[in-house]
C-alpha cells in the first residue's frame, strides 16, 4: 500500500516536472527577441544593398523605434544585440549579424547604442549607420 | 520493500524507461520545430533580395554603370566596364563561404559577352532570373541590348 503511494506521487511529480520544463520553455520562446533581432537585421541589410544599388548620395531612416537594441556596421555586415550582452564574435553570443557584399571601393561603418531612431546614411562611396538627425 | 513493492516497481521500470526516452525525443524534437519556425518567420524572399543586390550592375559606375564626369547614367552600360575584374570590384563574394549567398551570371544578350561571380557554378537550374533592357554605350555608339542575369542561391547549409 505504501509503495504503491509512493509509486503514484512519484508518477505525478514526473509529469509535474515534465510540464514545467515544457511550460518554462514555451514562456522562453514566447518572449524571445531573437526574431526581432533577426528581422532588424535582415531588414538593415536590405537597406544597405538598396543604398549600394542607388547612384548619388542618400539619407533613410529605418521605420521602427529601435531602442531596446544597439548596431554595430561594419563592411563585412551588421551586427545586432542589446547593450551590456557578450561580444558578438563570441559563441555563446545571442547577437544577430546579417553579412553583405559590398564593391570593393565602398566602406561602411557606424554604431548606434540603444538610440530610437536609425538613420543609413550614403555619401559618395561610404555608407554610415547613426542616429538620425 | 516487500515483495510486492519491488515487482510493482519492477513492472513499471520499462514504461518508465520508455518515458524517459520519449520525453527526450520530444525536447529535441521541440527545440528543432522551434528553431525552423523562427526561421520561417525571418524569411526574406530571395526575389526581393536578389532584386535589390542586383541594381547595383546598372545603376552605379563602380559596377558597370556609364558615367561622364560626375554625371552617372543609371541603365546605361559602359562596353569598356563590362569585365571579369570591373564585376569583381563590384560584387565579389567570399572566397571561401561565397557559395552561401547569390552567386551571379550576367549575359548580354545582343553580344553573348557572358560573366560570373567568384562563385557562381554553371547550372540550368535558375529560377531567379532577372532581365533588363539596358542601353550599351561602346565608343560613340549606343545601342539597346538586354542584361540577363541568372542567379545561384545558397548551396549547402
Amino acid at each position: 500500500m505504501d509503495e504503491d503511494i509512493y509509486l503514484i506521487v512519484g508518477e505525478l511529480a514526473a509529469i509535474a516536472l515534465v510540464g514545467v520544463l515544457i511550460f518554462g520553455a514555451v514562456f522562453a520562446i514566447t518572449n524571445s527577441d531573437t526574431v526581432v533581432r533577426k528581422v532588424h537585421a535582415k531588414n538593415i541589410g536590405l537597406m544597405i544593398n538598396t543604398l549600394v544599388g542607388l547612384p548619388g548620395d542618400a539619407l533613410v531612416k529605418y521605420p521602427d523605434d529601435v531602442s531596446d537594441f544597439s548596431f554595430v556596421l561594419t563592411t563585412k555586415g551588421v551586427s545586432v544585440f542589446k547593450e551590456g550582452e557578450p561580444d558578438c564574435s563570441l559563441v555563446t553570443s545571442s547577437c544577430e549579424v546579417e553579412y553583405f557584399d559590398l564593391p570593393e571601393s565602398y566602406k561602411a561603418e557606424g554604431t548606434l547604442l540603444s538610440k530610437e531612431k536609425l538613420c543609413l546614411q550614403k555619401t559618395e562611396q561610404n555608407i554610415i549607420l547613426r542616429g538620425c538627425p | 520493500m516487500n515483495r510486492k513493492g519491488s515487482a510493482a516497481i519492477g513492472e513499471k521500470y520499462p514504461f518508465w524507461l520508455l518515458f524517459g526516452f520519449m520525453i527526450i525525443i520530444f525536447f529535441f524534437a521541440f527545440g528543432l520545430l522551434t528553431g525552423i519556425y523562427k526561421n520561417k518567420l525571418t524569411k526574406t524572399p530571395p526575389e526581393l533580395a536578389v532584386e535589390l543586390i542586383t541594381l547595383r550592375f546598372i545603376n552605379i559606375p563602380e559596377c558597370f554603370a556609364f558615367e561622364e564626369g560626375e554625371i552617372v547614367f543609371p541603365g546605361m552600360i559602359d562596353k569598356q566596364k563590362f569585365n571579369e575584374e570591373q564585376l569583381h570590384q563590384c560584387y565579389k563574394t567570399d572566397p571561401e563561404k561565397g557559395i552561401k549567398t547569390f552567386n551571379f551570371r550576367l549575359k548580354l544578350e545582343g553580344t553573348g559577352e557572358e560573366l560570373t561571380t567568384n562563385n557562381y557554378f554553371n547550372h540550368e537550374d535558375d529560377k531567379l532570373t532577372r532581365f533588363h533592357e539596358v542601353l550599351v554605350r561602346d565608343g560613340d555608339k549606343l545601342h539597346k541590348d538586354q542584361l540577363t542575369i541568372y542567379v545561384q542561391e545558397k548551396i549547402g547549409q
